[in-house]
C-alpha cells in the first residue's frame, strides 16, 4: 500500500506545484443483536485515498476507492485546480506528533465470538429484571490505519483502534406507548464492563414505568450530560472556524468577550487517553493538542484547519479532520466541559417541580446556528419534590442556547460522563419553556 | 461481471447467498460565502457478499474485488456462527434485468467548468443581496452502476444517475443569523439543477424575512401544512411504522400494527411507489433482487399493508413489497422507504385556511424525526393564520405529534400535490443519507403541539 502512495505522491508531485495524499483504511467488525437475538456477524473493510494538490496557487482535488484508476485520480485533481480556491497556505515540512495513546492490541485482538457473549451478557443482564423488553444493537471492534504524505517531504501516520457497545432496549406498554432506553459507549481501547450501561438502562425503564402529565408553562430542567449534547451543537458550530471565515457565526469577532455564563469551560481535546476522537496528529500532519475554546465563560478561541487559519490569518489549532473523500475542514476532536460543585444527587433535591431531560427527538433541526433549539422530549421525567414522578410525552421543549448557558444556569454537576466524543455534567437550568396538549 | 460473481459464488455453502458489485462515480462542487470551497471528481470502487445460514447471517464489504472467492467463504463461515432459527425467505420471481439510467441531460456529458459556472452564478445572485452575509451553494451528481447476484436467480444490473443542488442564503443582523434553502435532486438529469436563479432570490427574501420574524406560542394549535411539510410529516408520523422490521419479531407491535386497524379519517390514503418515474427514491428493483410496486400503506384511513424485506415478509406470512435498500455496497440492506406520499383529495387552499381562528401554516422542511410513537419535523418558514388569513410571519416552528392521533386528526386535505427530493435523506440503522423522495398535497390538522415561547 505504501508504494502505491509514493507513486500517486511522485505521479502528482511531476505535474503539480506541490501535492498530498491522505490514506484511510479500516477493518471493523460487528456482531449485531436484534430483538434480543444475535442476527449478523460481519467484517467491513474500505479503504481509500485523497489527493489535493496546489498548482498555480490553488487548490485541486480528486479522491477515489479503485485503485485501478489512479491515473484518472491525478488527472481529476489536476483539473480541478483549474478552478479551485486560492492556497492560503503550504503543505508542513514535518511534525512531530502528541503523545497519546489510540491502540488498544486487546481491541484487534478480539474475536466475534467474545464479542457476542459480551452482548449476551448485556442483554440477558437486561431481561432478568425487564422480561418484556427487545434488546437491538451491536458490539464491534475495528482498527484504522491513516497516513499522510506530502511533496514537501511530511509522511506520517498511526494506527487507532475503537471498541463500541451500543444497546437499545424496545418496549411497548398496555396503552401502547413506545418507550426507547438506550446507552452506548465508544472508546479506543477495549470496553469489556458491560455493567454502566446495563445499569442505566434497567434504571431508565423503571423511572419510565409510570407517565406523568404537564400542562404548558416554564420549569426548571435538569440535562443530562447526553441531552447536553444536542444543546452543544450551536457552542460547536460556533467556534468553528469556516462558520467564523465565513462571518456565519454568531461568535465573530467576540474573542475575548463574556459569551457564556463564567462557571463554563470548554476546551476540545484530542489528548484523552483512549478518548475516542484522540489523535497524535490532524489529518493534514499537524500536532494534535488541547485548544481552550471558552475559559470561564470568555469566548478564547476558534477551531481552524490550514487553510481556514490562513485565510483570517490566525494560527492553526490541528484541527483540520476529514475521510479520504472530502477535503479538510475544522472539526472537534473530544470535547471537554469542566465540571461545576454541585453533586448530582443534590441537584435533584434541590427542585421542587421540574423535569429531567435525558433524550430528545429532532435535535439539530432547528437554526442551530442561531442557537435555536426546538425538540421533543423523547425520554424526560417530571421531578417532584426531588423525586422521579413518572415519565412526560408528546411535549416540546424551546429556546436559545446561548441566552440558557449565559443567564439560565443554576448549577453545574460535579462528576463529568464521557458520552462518546463529549466529557460533560449534568446542567440545571432556571426554566425552560414546555409546550404541550 | 455477473459471470465472474457466479462463477466466485460458487463453492458457497449457505442457504441464501448475494453478492453485490458497485462502481461510482461522482462530481461535486461546493460554495460557501465567495469561496469555492471544492470542486472535484471522486470514484468508488466496492463490493459486499450476504450470507445466511439456519436464519443467522454473515455480512462482509470490500474493496479488492480480487478477493472475491475469499469474502464468500468468510462470509458463510461467519453466516453458521450465528445461531438464530428463522423460517427464511419470501420466495419471488428472481429478477434479471438491465436497467439503464434515462436522464435527460446525462450530468456525465457536462464539462466540470460548467457546473461550477452554474454554482458560481446561484452564488452571485444570493452575495448580491444586502443583508446577506454567507452563501452555500452544494452541486452534486453520481453515477452508480450496480451488479447483484443472488442464489436463487436473481441477476441485475442496474445504473442509477443521480443530480441535484443545494442553494442557501444565511442573513445576518446583529448576533442573530438566519438560514434559507432550496434542494432539488432526483434521476431525472442535470437539467433539473439548471434555470434556477429565481429559487436563489427567493431563498434570499426568505432568509431576510425570517430576521424579522417571531417565534411562535408553544402549545396545540391547528395547523395547514404545506405540500413539501406533507412529505416529511406522513415520512415521520406514519411510514417509519409501516417498515416491517420494527413489527415483525414483537407480538404486541404486531397486535398494533394489525392490518384493518384505522389511523385516520375516509379521506387518508399513504402510499410508498419504488416506481414512481424520475423521482429521487426511484428504483426498479430492490437491494435483494425483487421488483418494487406502489403499496398502499394506508387506505381510506385504514391500514392497508406494510413495507417488508423478504425476510420480514416470510415471518409475518405477507407477500414482500421491495423495500429492502442499502445505502452502498458497504451496508447490509434494511427496510426503507422509496417515494412515499399522501394521496391528494378536494380542498382548495383557502377552504384548507377557512374557518381558522389561531393556527399555523407551516412552509417546507427542515427535517424530522420519529420514535415510532412521537415525532417531530420542522419547518422552514410559517405564517400565523388568524380568521383564516395569513398573518405575522414565523420561523423556529418545529412540530410534535403522536403517531396514533397525530393522523387522525387530519381535518382537510387539498387538491395540490408535490413531490420532492433532493440532496439529503433518510437516516435509519446508520444508513444516511438514503435518497428517498417524500410529498402530498396541502393538508390541514388539528391539534398540533408546536415549540415556542
Amino acid at each position: 500500500m505504501n508504494e502505491l502512495i509514493d507513486r500517486i505522491l511522485s505521479q502528482a508531485g511531476a505535474r503539480a506545484d506541490a501535492a498530498e495524499v491522505y490514506f484511510n483504511s479500516s477493518e471493523s467488525r460487528p456482531v449485531e443483536f436484534e430483538n434480543n437475538k444475535l442476527k449478523y456477524i460481519a467484517t467491513k473493510s474500505g479503504r481509500g485515498v485523497g489527493l489535493r494538490v496546489i498548482h498555480n496557487g490553488r487548490i485541486g482535488f480528486s479522491s477515489t476507492s479503485d485503485f485501478s484508476r489512479l491515473d484518472e485520480l491525478v488527472d481529476s485533481a489536476m483539473e480541478s485546480a483549474r478552478f479551485g480556491q486560492e492556497a492560503r497556505f503550504e503543505f508542513p515540512e514535518d511534525c512531530r506528533p502528541s503523545e497519546v495513546r489510540v491502540y488498544d492490541e486487546r481491541v484487534k485482538e478480539l474475536e466475534p465470538k467474545q464479542m457476542a457473549d459480551l452482548g449476551h451478557r448485556a442483554i440477558d443482564a437486561i431481561l432478568a429484571e425487564h422480561p418484556d423488553v427487545q434488546c437491538s444493537g451491536s458490539v464491534s471492534a475495528s482498527v484504522s490505519r491513516e497516513r499522510v504524505a506530502n511533496t514537501r517531504g511530511l509522511d506520517i501516520g498511526y494506527t487507532s483502534t475503537r471498541s463500541t457497545v451500543s444497546l437499545t432496549a424496545l418496549a411497548v406498554g398496555d396503552d401502547e406507548g413506545i418507550l426507547w432506553v438506550g446507552d452506548r459507549w465508544s472508546r479506543a481501547d477495549l470496553v469489556s464492563d458491560v455493567s454502566p450501561l446495563v445499569e442505566k438502562i434497567n434504571h431508565d425503564l423503571e423511572l419510565a414505568e409510570q407517565t406523568a402529565a404537564l400542562s404548558t408553562g416554564t420549569y426548571p430542567a435538569i440535562f443530562t450530560p447526553d441531552a447536553m449534547g444536542t444543546l452543544l451543537l450551536s457552542i460547536s458550530q460556533g467556534v468553528n472556524g469556516k462558520m467564523v471565515q465565513k462571518g456565519a457565526s454568531p461568535l465573530t469577532g467576540r474573542i475575548g468577550e463574556q459569551i457564556l455564563d463564567e462557571r463554563i469551560t470548554v476546551i476540545d481535546d484530542a489528548l484523552t487517553e483512549f478518548g475516542p476522537a484522540s489523535a497524535p496528529h490532524d489529518t493534514e500532519g499537524l500536532v494534535s493538542g488541547r485548544t481552550t475554546l471558552i475559559d470561564k465563560g470568555v469566548l478564547n478561541s476558534y477551531l481552524f484547519d490550514l487553510q481556514t487559519a490562513g485565510m483570517l490569518g490566525e494560527r492553526p489549532t490541528g484541527n483540520g479532520l476529514r475521510s479520504y473523500s472530502s477535503q479538510p475542514n475544522p472539526g472537534h476532536n473530544n470535547t471537554m466541559i469542566l465540571p461545576g460543585d454541585t453533586p448530582y444527587p443534590d441537584m435533584l433535591a434541590g427542585i421542587k417541580r421540574g423535569i429531567l431531560v435525558d433524550a430528545v427527538l429532532g435535535g439539530g433541526m432547528s437554526n442551530t446556528l442561531a442557537g435555536a433549539f426546538s425538540v421533543n422530549v423523547d425520554l424526560g421525567f417530571l421531578i417532584e419534590d426531588g423525586r422521579f414522578a413518572g415519565r412526560i410525552k408528546n411535549c416540546m421543549i424551546a429556546g436559545n442556547v446561548y441566552d440558557l448557558l449565559k443567564d439560565g444556569i443554576e448549577t453545574i454537576g460535579d462528576t463529568p460522563e464521557m458520552k462518546g466524543a463529549l466529557s460533560v455534567p449534568h446542567f440545571c437550568f432556571k426554566g425552560i419553556r414546555l409546550g404541550t396538549q | 461481471m455477473i459471470d465472474e460473481i457466479r462463477k466466485a459464488m460458487a463453492s458457497a455453502t449457505a442457504d441464501y447467498i448475494e453478492v453485490r458489485v458497485q462502481r461510482a462515480s461522482a462530481s461535486d462542487v461546493r460554495y460557501t460565502g465567495k469561496e469555492l470551497e471544492h470542486i472535484g471528481r471522486r470514484t468508488q470502487l466496492g463490493g459486499s457478499v450476504r450470507a445466511m445460514v439456519k436464519g443467522g447471517w454473515g455480512f462482509s464489504s470490500f474493496n479488492e474485488l480480487a478477493d472475491l472467492p475469499h469474502h464468500v467463504e468468510a462470509t458463510c463461515r461467519q453466516a453458521r456462527l450465528v445461531e438464530r432459527e428463522t423460517p427464511g425467505l419470501a420466495p419471488v420471481e428472481p429478477g434479471k434485468a438491465t436497467v439503464v439510467a434515462e436522464p435527460e441531460v446525462d450530468p456525465r456529458d457536462v464539462a466540470l467548468e460548467d457546473k461550477q459556472a452554474l454554482c458560481e452564478r446561484y452564488n452571485n445572485i444570493i452575495l448580491a443581496a444586502p443583508k446577506i452575509q454567507t452563501s452555500n451553494v452544494m452541486y452534486r451528481d453520481s453515477t452508480i452502476d450496480e451488479y447483484l447476484v443472488n442464489s436463487d436467480g436473481a441477476e441485475l444490473h442496474q445504473e442509477t444517475c443521480f443530480a441535484g443542488i443545494m442553494v442557501m442564503a444565511v442573513a445576518k443582523d446583529g448576533t442573530d443569523v438566519q438560514r434559507a434553502y432550496d434542494s432539488v435532486g432526483n434521476i431525472r438529469g442535470y437539467q433539473v439543477v439548471a434555470d434556477r436563479e429565481a429559487v436563489c432570490e427567493e431563498v434570499v427574501r426568505r432568509a431576510i424575512d425570517l430576521l424579522s420574524a417571531e417565534q411562535p406560542v408553544a402549545g396545540p394549535h391547528t395547523v395547514v401544512l404545506d405540500p413539501k411539510l406533507c412529505g416529511v410529516f406522513i415520512h415521520e408520523a406514519f411510514g417509519h411504522l409501516s417498515e416491517a422490521d420494527f413489527v415483525y419479531e414483537n407480538d404486541r407491535l404486531r397486535k398494533i400494527m394489525q392490518i384493518g386497524r384505522r389511523f385516520g379519517p375516509d379521506s387518508l390514503s399513504i402510499c410508498d411507489y419504488p416506481r414512481m418515474p424520475g423521482e429521487a427514491g426511484y428504483y426498479a428493483y430492490d437491494a435483494e433482487g425483487v421488483a418494487g410496486d406502489r403499496t398502499y400503506l394506508i387506505r381510506d384511513g385504514v391500514l392497508d399493508s406494510r413495507l417488508h424485506s423478504r425476510e420480514t415478509a416470510k415471518m409475518m406470512d405477507e407477500e414482500p413489497t421491495g423495500n429492502a435498500r442499502c445505502l452502498n455496497y458497504s451496508f447490509a440492506p434494511i427496510v426503507r422507504m422509496s417515494n412515499t406520499y399522501m394521496e391528494p383529495r378536494e380542498h382548495s387552499f383557502d377552504e384548507l385556511l377557512a374557518g381558522i381562528e389561531d393556527g399555523i401554516y407551516a412552509i417546507g422542511a427542515i427535517g424530522g424525526q420519529t420514535d415510532m410513537e412521537m415525532f417531530t419535523f420542522s419547518a422552514e418558514e410559517a405564517y400565523e393564520i388568524k380568521n383564516g388569513e395569513l398573518a405575522r410571519k414565523l420561523r423556529d416552528v418545529v412540530l410534535t405529534g403522536n403517531v396514533f392521533e397525530t393522523l387522525g386528526n387530519i381535518e382537510m386535505i387539498g387538491d395540490d400535490f408535490e413531490m420532492y427530493g433532493g440532496l439529503g435523506g433518510c437516516g435509519k440503522g446508520g444508513q444516511m443519507p438514503l435518497r428517498v423522495g417524500d410529498g402530498g398535497p396541502s393538508v390541514r390538522i388539528k391539534n398540533v403541539v408546536v415549540g415556542g415561547q
